[in-house]
């Protein structure tokens, strides 16, 4: 009787039965593990490294992506300093009409931000370091006028970066202060590579793309198969109006993985201030990150649920606690200002936090641009 | 009594086969049902339905060897013809009907949720934006869907109807089935009719065949083969509408075996087909009316078997994914599916590469919007849409006035004037400065409803505007009319900027492909 059914529909149903009992089995096998901390502390950089080491990697119209996004970081990164420059020396921008001489536009915040930051601590002499001198007129008014969007690196484009980056003092010392004016660590990487990533046929590699930096919005899953074992990683955004939509993934999650920047004790944080009246100095984004990690303990649904906590940017850390001592987010540290002690005590800080001890808790450290293999 | 013990063991062998291999089937699939049962959608019971149709087909056909059992004894001479009739004179055009009606109604159905799912999608994301929209077409599948996906409804409303009007017409005609009918009757609910002898009607054809050997009348209505002519009118009505209907499922992969089960369908009757033909008509000399009987009945329970089960696993396979978590399991657009070409699109001439050029494109604005629901980014995109309806507004009203504008991102935030239209922007009582504050809390302040993911600088700044609206130095009022063209253009770059990254995500998905081919120049 079987005759009457060609091959071809046996296999299809052979197929397509395989293929449910393969989800069923992968629902139950998958791991779901959520990348979650404050804004800023590497979670798509993880995202991104993991899915370079053990997924397929980027394909060709990602990298098509990154590359607008890098070509955009460059950009705003240059027109930010020129124009921090600029407003904390109380220079005129070039005479061009656009939006920046509306009014209500960023220059009065930047203002109102630097004479927080930057201002209040200088004197007439530190001011004068940031003066633009008056060669490089051309060329900030030309940056000045690129819209973000069209960031297609022009090689006009790339030369003006060029000379203004490698040659004028003033914006080199203002990056020095990119702490508080938001600008990413990576920008100086891009700025040097300005050339590599100008040309037109320029495609990023994998350096570039863990380096771009921009805020997520929304959610990003992948499924990744380490070994036997499939683990499903949700990415998401970081800030305050991203953490409302956390709530969506809470369900049947095996690990969390908190992702803490170690050297945001320092930083200003892009939230949390409600109103214009808070001081900045007092918040940073340590206090916000250990903020979001009690939050984060405190749910319901993660009562039994391991967390792993990542410590990022140990190597940048290393850098910055020969300037500035950790006692910035943590009052109490009574150690040297040195890097073990003090990761120590971050750490301790963050595992007393949780008040469930039978909660699994894993501590893991990576270094932001060094590759991890086998982690797991 | 004379009783035949050949026949007898024979229809005895019939039901245990019977028994045994549908039995068999039974468990088989039910496991299958059960194992699955976990990712069934919460409130959906309809597979269970069709386990019970499964199991009713098994008692119609035992009740059919019964029959067979009680008048196979002496049948050859009591009653010459009713296997026959059993098979082609009463049941044949009531299944051919109500099969094709189920055809119709499943197609139908499929074709109901692909667009209630889009309709329903776009009148979440529009109704974000814009409160009075008109109730068009789309409110249409919104009203029918849950009725035409509940199968009790179909049962009470469709089927039984169309039963009841076959087996009125159908009692007059030949009153000594009563038997087997009234067995039917108890046994089978509408929908195993669907899925018995579909293969049986084919065999119509044949019949004039066996017509000629016999001459059976008390036919009160019409005579039998006007009758069948008759019954063929609405069914070929009802086939051709189906086949209409299911040329409108977007065609991306036949992921509920319509073609498949079409076709299975089809060989099956030819299967039969064939077998009646050799049965009846090359071998009709030397096989005995009985030996020709039983491999003819064999045969039918067999193919019986094969269908009433492949078709109860389709369904149940369907249910396994529904539309929604198929097309989310597959990453497929629902909108992307309905892309259809468009010689007209303003795309045909640039690339659609460029976020920018997408989304001037209403469709690809649409197709974004989907891409970014399913990513949770939302906020961004209805944000971009409404500030930039206000830009748009305002120095439309500029111009009509002659105010000289020196816009240096002219051509960049444009939006087509067919996508909903906010309104907040839209409100004729409102002054701009109101529209402006409304917006701000719609989308900048801290803890707003659709707060955007903005940089401290930039929320900052309208954060401040509007804490000031109320003190005596409203800044609000400093501005000229064409200032509030430029009033967002910080945060629309900068949500374009944040979108940025959604949409090299989105450049990888189906729906963008299908929609990069089908605004591409047909001759280039």
């Amino acid at each position: 009787m079987g005759g009457c059914m060609s091959d071809s529909q046996d296999t299809t149903d052979r197929n397509v039965e395989r293929e449910i009992e393969k989800d069923k089995k992968q629902d139950t096998r998958a791991h779901k593990l959520l990348l979650l901390g404050a804004g800023g502390s590497g979670k798509s950089t993880f995202f991104k490294q993991l899915k370079a080491i053990h997924g397929e990697g980027h394909n060709d119209r990602e990298k098509e992506g990154f590359k607008r996004q890098i070509h955009g970081q460059v950009v705003e990164s240059i027109q930010l300093l020129i124009r921090q420059c600029k407003t904390v020396t109380k220079d005129p921008l070039p005479g061009i009409k656009d939006e920046d001489d509306e009014p209500f536009g960023n220059d009065d915040l930047d203002d109102a931000r630097l004479s927080n930051s930057l201002k209040v601590e200088m004197t007439e002499t530190e001011i004068a370091q940031f003066k633009i001198a008056k060669e490089f007129d051309q060329s900030c008014q030309y940056l000045l006028e690129i819209h973000g969007s069209r960031s297609a690196l022009t090689e006009q484009l790339v030369t003006h970066v060029k000379s203004l980056w490698n040659e004028c003092p003033a914006i080199q010392a203002m990056f020095e202060h990119r702490n508080k004016i938001g600008i990413p660590d990576s920008s100086a990487f891009f700025f040097n590579d300005i050339e590599r990533i100008g040309r037109s046929d320029y495609t990023p590699d994998h350096k570039d793309i863990v380096l771009a930096r921009y805020r997520t919005t929304g959610m990003t899953e992948k499924e990744f198969h380490i070994k036997d074992a499939v683990f499903k990683v949700l990415d998401v955004g970081g800030q305050r109006n991203e953490r409302k939509k956390w709530i969506h993934f809470f369900d049947g999650v095996t690990a969390v993985l908190f992702v803490v920047s170690l050297t945001c004790y320092d930083e200003v944080p892009f939230e949390d201030v409600t109103d214009l009246a808070a001081d900045v100095t007092l918040m940073n984004s340590m206090l916000e990150s250990i903020k979001v990690f009690e939050d984060t303990l405190d749910f319901e649904c993660f009562q039994k649920t391991g967390f792993i906590l990542f410590f990022n940017k140990a190597d940048l850390m290393q850098e910055k606690i020969k300037r500035v001592p950790i006692t910035n987010a943590f009052p109490n540290y009574k150690g040297p200002q040195e890097f073990k002690p003090s990761v120590d005590y971050i750490s301790k800080y963050f595992l007393s936090l949780n008040r469930v001890p039978e909660r699994e808790m894993l501590l893991r450290f990576f270094f932001e641009y060094v590759l991890f293999v086998n982690y797991w | 009594m004379n009783i035949n013990i050949t026949n007898l063991i024979i229809s005895v062998l019939c039901c245990v086969f019977l028994c045994v291999t549908c039995v068999f089937s039974m468990i088989y699939y039910t496991y299958h049902y059960y194992n699955m049962r976990h990712l069934q959608p919460f409130r959906r019971r309809q597979p269970l339905l069709f386990v019970g149709v499964s199991i009713a087909a098994v008692l119609s056909c035992l009740s059919m060897q019964a029959y067979l059992l009680l008048h196979g004894l002496n049948w050859q001479k009591t009653h010459p013809e009713l296997l026959h009739n059993i098979f082609f004179e009463w049941e044949g055009p009531v299944t051919l009907y109500l099969l094709a009606e189920l055809f119709l109604i499943r197609v139908g159905m499929i074709v109901f949720e692909v667009k209630y799912t889009m309709y329903s999608f776009r009148e979440k994301w529009k109704s974000y934006v814009s409160v009075s929209e008109e109730q068009g077409d789309s409110s249409f599948y919104i009203r029918w869907f849950p009725k035409l996906r509940s199968p009790a409804w179909i049962a009470l409303y469709v089927f039984l109807p169309t039963f009841a009007a076959v087996v009125f017409i159908h009692t007059f005609d030949y009153m000594h089935n009563t038997y087997i009918r009234t067995c039917n009757l108890i046994f089978v609910c509408p929908y195993v009719y669907i899925y018995i002898c579909t293969y049986v009607k084919k065999c119509a054809l044949f019949r004039e065949e066996t017509k000629k050997k016999k001459n059976r009348g008390g036919s009160l209505l019409l005579q039998n083969d006007v009758a069948t002519a008759f019954d063929g009118v609405p069914v070929g009505c009802y086939i051709c509408a189906g086949l209409a209907l299911a040329w409108t499922i977007p065609k991306y992969k036949d992921y509920f075996e319509m073609h498949g089960e079409l076709v299975s369908t089809l060989k099956l009757a030819l299967f039969s087909v064939l077998l009646y033909f050799l049965l009846y008509v090359v071998f009709a000399k030397r096989i005995g009316a009985f030996v020709r009987a039983l491999l003819y009945a064999l045969s039918y329970c067999c193919i019986l078997w094969l269908i009433v089960m492949r078709s109860t696993w389709w369904i149940m396979r369907q249910y396994y994914s529904c539309i929604e978590s198929h097309l989310s399991k597959t990453n497929t657009k629902i909108l992307g599916l309905f892309v259809h070409p468009d010689p007209t699109s303003r795309l045909s001439v640039v690339v659609a590469v460029d976020l920018s050029n997408v989304l001037k494109d209403p469709k690809g604005f649409e197709l974004f919007m989907e891409h970014l629901f399913s990513e949770l980014a939302s906020e961004n995109l209805l944000c971009y849409l409404e500030l930039t309806q206000f830009r748009q507004m305002v120095k439309l009203k500029c111009e009509r006035n002659e105010t000289e504008i020196n816009d240096p991102l002219n051509g960049i935030f444009v939006l087509s004037a067919q996508l909903p239209q906010s309104s907040i922007v839209n409100n004729s009582r409102w002054s701009d400065e109101q529209k402006a504050i409304t917006l701000i809390e719609k989308y900048i302040i801290v803890g707003a409803q659709n707060e955007v993911n903005l940089s401290y600088d930039v929320k900052m700044s309208y954060v401040k505007l509007f804490q000031n609206k109320n003190n005596q130095t409203n800044p609000f009022h400093l501005m000229s009319p064409s200032d509030y063209i430029f009033l967002f253009d910080p945060v629309l770059k900068e949500v374009f900027r944040l979108m940025r990254d959604s949409y090299s995500r989105f450049l990888t998905t189906n729906a963008y492909c299908k929609y990069v081919e089908h605004t591409k120049p047909r001759t280039p």
